[in-house]
């Protein structure tokens, strides 16, 4: 594939593979989604320097390594809110932004007019986002396992990418093939970056964190 | 439950402490466990049918004190650990993770006794009183793999019985024991109220062993608050008030409702009208039904069927949680960490709890063993048998923890769980010795060894998994009993952050 425009928003990325792309249906949990987004949104700035990681003591530490604001309003908004609160570990600030992670991408891929809210449901009491041209979402998933299939070195924002789906179990979308997927993941993993491996830990500690506990 | 976001809130600290569970809560999520019904309802008519021991209430309030006992050093170490599975990280802290893996195999399995249990009540209770108002003639098995089906499905859905109506459901229950034990108590058999169960002479000829596995059985669930000491909204306040709470309010209830049974049946007269021959597990609502009316036995049956449905759905999901939080630190097969997409439940956990209830629920048909005295209550008290031994261990495990440290204040840290492990080792080895008493076999009978003897295997099995874990894979043990909540990647975070500044991203 010779593919040459910008790579879309990780966070835009994330979101559509996490939902069907005719319907616009969820196939991830809220809460997961949540983590998995603002794992997306801490890593976009990682991947363009905005932040470092920073062991405080054993703590892992987001810290401000280049305050000029991104060109993303999302990120310029996470970057402000870390610059304000500094000294808040990975493991915080992933369960913060999820918070409004989702309501925030949302508000985001309508603006852009990537999807458009339907009311669903016997009383019309829940909120899909649907796309308007599933193709736009279809593509993610193809250039992603595209990647998968070619066994080739992702660029550093689909690296996260993959890793993100990794741990919130969409790496099923992505690749069928089970022991070629564990075999290509494991690849990837192995070669990133390394703030991004502890960022990608966080993710699955906080994943975890969601699958055992019972107020999400 | 909602959490409030972030543009309401004033800072990060306050947005993330909304949301966070009240001791209400987490006493309400380790009741349901206990399911104060089941154990009135259940547990004890079997309890007294099965021993023929009459001490049951007063073994109830034996077993609540050493447990208040127990429950210093370990909310003193629910302070210190955070962890999902609470006992086998405390002993895995303690006494180290090769006892920590015998451990957490250990209460897998008698977590899973209790389990698969629950479906012959539900199956026995959903035939009695299913079965007339549908004009059929089901067994009991096909409620029970109703049942377990109907778990399987919310179980990988997530799904738990919603707070307010299980809160509801409690509440209605706590009320009809209430009722009927102040009717029991007001209807005496044979005009005088017996305080026979009550005396310490009716735990004698070695009944007390037996009687403190019955009490225990009906106390578990009791040490789950401490699950959830991530989650409270004040981890040093929240947990230790739940527990204690847990424990105080199944004291009174149990040894209340257990003492008013005996004395509406008749001290003379409990043991055969709770067996086979006489009410069985129908006791309670027999009673009730006379004193009080058919109406309220109706009601008292469906509260025990939603009761067994809560206690089944509620052990499903932390033996599930249990297999993902030691499949996630590599303890288990590392598939059993993984989540499904849409609910974010544990995926191979949940899953392979179902399989294992039908296969029980199978077994049991096919053998033709019976529900409520067979699969409820043998199983469940073998796993009393198993969370007894775990107690033990972890009361031993928190003296250690504290004797390597600064213990700070020596009663909680020290003492209390010196003298717990102590009693609860002695509770331990006589019911062992009264196995045969408790199952309610013949001294000779192979059960009195077999089921012990599984949970003494899966600990050995734990026991090789963790010495092959020392010799292969070092990351891994070095971090067995950190929890699945921390990151469990085997790459070391604090080598690689070495590099961090270092490196590009490209």
């Amino acid at each position: 594939m010779s593919d040459t425009r910008p790579l879309p928003h990780v966070e835009d990325s994330f979101y559509l593979l996490a939902h069907w792309e005719d319907t616009g249906r969820p196939r991830l949990s809220r809460p997961a989604l949540g983590v998995g987004l603002a794992g997306a949104m801490l890593g976009e700035l990682l991947v363009h320097k905005h932040i470092r990681i920073e062991d405080h003591a054993g703590v892992l530490v987001p810290a401000v390594r280049d305050p000029r604001p991104p060109a993303c309003p999302l990120a310029h908004e996470v970057l402000d809110q870390l610059q304000h609160a500094t000294g808040q570990s990975i493991r915080d600030w992933l369960d913060f932004l999820a918070l409004d992670a989702c309501s925030r991408v949302e508000k985001r891929l309508v603006r852009a007019d990537v999807v458009r809210e339907v009311e669903t449901g016997l009383l019309r009491r829940h909120r899909v986002y649907q796309p308007f041209d599933p193709n736009e979402s279809y593509l993610v998933t193809i250039r992603v396992s595209g990647l998968a299939n070619r066994w080739e070195q992702p660029a550093p924002s689909d690296a996260l990418l993959l890793g993100l789906a990794a741990e919130t179990a969409l790496h099923r979308v992505l690749i069928q093939d089970v022991r070629h997927r564990d075999a290509y993941l494991g690849w990837v993993r192995a070669n990133l970056p390394p703030a991004m491996t502890c960022l990608i830990d966080e993710v699955r500690a906080l994943i975890g964190a969601v699958a055992l506990n019972r107020a999400r | 439950m909602t959490r409030s976001s972030p543009a309401r809130a004033k800072n990060m600290t306050f947005a993330l402490a909304a949301g966070k569970l009240g001791t209400l809560r987490i006493l309400q999520i380790a009741a349901s466990a206990a399911a104060f019904l089941v154990v009135v309802g259940g547990i004890i008519p079997s309890g007294y049918a099965n021993t023929g021991v009459l001490g049951i209430p007063i073994a109830f309030v034996l077993v609540g004190m050493v447990l208040l006992v127990f429950c210093v050093g370990y909310n003193a170490m629910s302070r210190q650990i955070t962890n999902a599975g609470a006992l086998y990280a405390f002993i895995s802290a303690g006494l180290g993770p090769k006892a920590g893996v015998a451990a957490a195999y250990v209460a897998w399995l008698a977590y899973n006794f209790f389990q698969v249990s629950a479906y012959g009540l539900a199956g026995a209770v959903a035939q009695s009183l299913l079965n007339p108002l549908l004009g059929v003639n089901w067994a009991w098995w096909a409620y029970a793999a109703g049942c377990c089906g109907l778990v399987a499905v919310l179980g990988l859905l997530k799904i738990e019985m919603n707070a307010s109506v299980l809160g509801v459901l409690m509440l209605a229950e706590v009320t009809l024991i209430i009722v009927f034990a102040v009717a029991g108590l007001t209807h005496p058999a044979g005009g005088v109220i017996s305080l026979t169960t009550l005396s310490p002479h009716a735990l004698h000829g070695g009944g007390i062993w037996p009687a403190l596995i019955i009490a225990i059985t009906g106390y578990t669930g009791f040490e789950g608050a401490a699950y959830y000491a991530e989650e409270a909204r004040d981890r040093e306040r929240t947990v230790p008030a739940a527990t204690y709470l847990c424990v105080v309010v199944s004291m009174a209830v149990y040894a209340v409702s257990a003492w008013a049974l005996s004395v509406a049946a008749g001290p003379d007269q409990i043991v055969r009208r709770s067996g086979a021959d006489g009410d069985g597990s129908e006791l309670v609502f027999n009673l009730a039904g006379t004193i009080l009316g058919p109406a309220f036995a109706s009601v008292g049956h469906v509260l025990l069927l939603t009761s067994v449905f809560a206690a089944a759905l509620s052990f499903h999901n932390s033996v599930a949680r249990y297999a993902f939080a030691l499949g996630r630190e590599g303890v288990v097969p590392r598939w059993f960490g993984t989540v499904t997409a849409r609910s974010c439940a544990p995926l191979w956990g949940s899953l392979t709890q179902s399989m294992i209830g039908a296969v029980v629920i199978a077994g049991f048909a096919i053998g033709g063993g019976d529900p409520v005295n067979d699969l409820f209550y043998k199983l469940g008290t073998t796993g009393g048998f198993g969370v007894l031994a775990l107690l033990a261990l972890t009361s031993a495990a928190i003296a250690a923890y504290f004797l390597k440290r600064d213990a700070g204040n020596w009663w909680r840290g020290v003492i209390a769980p010196a003298v717990s492990a102590v009693l609860l080792t002695i509770a331990g080895a006589g019911a062992l010795w009264y196995f045969p008493m408790l199952l309610g076999v013949e001294p000779n009978s192979p059960w009195r060894w077999i089921l012990p003897g599984l949970l003494l295997f899966v600990g050995l099995v734990g026991l090789v998994r963790a010495v092959v874990l020392s010799k292969t894979n070092t990351d891994v043990y070095a971090r067995i009993g950190r929890g699945s909540a921390t990151s469990s990647t085997p790459s070391p975070i604090g080598a690689l952050l070495a590099r961090v500044d270092s490196e590009d991203f490209r």
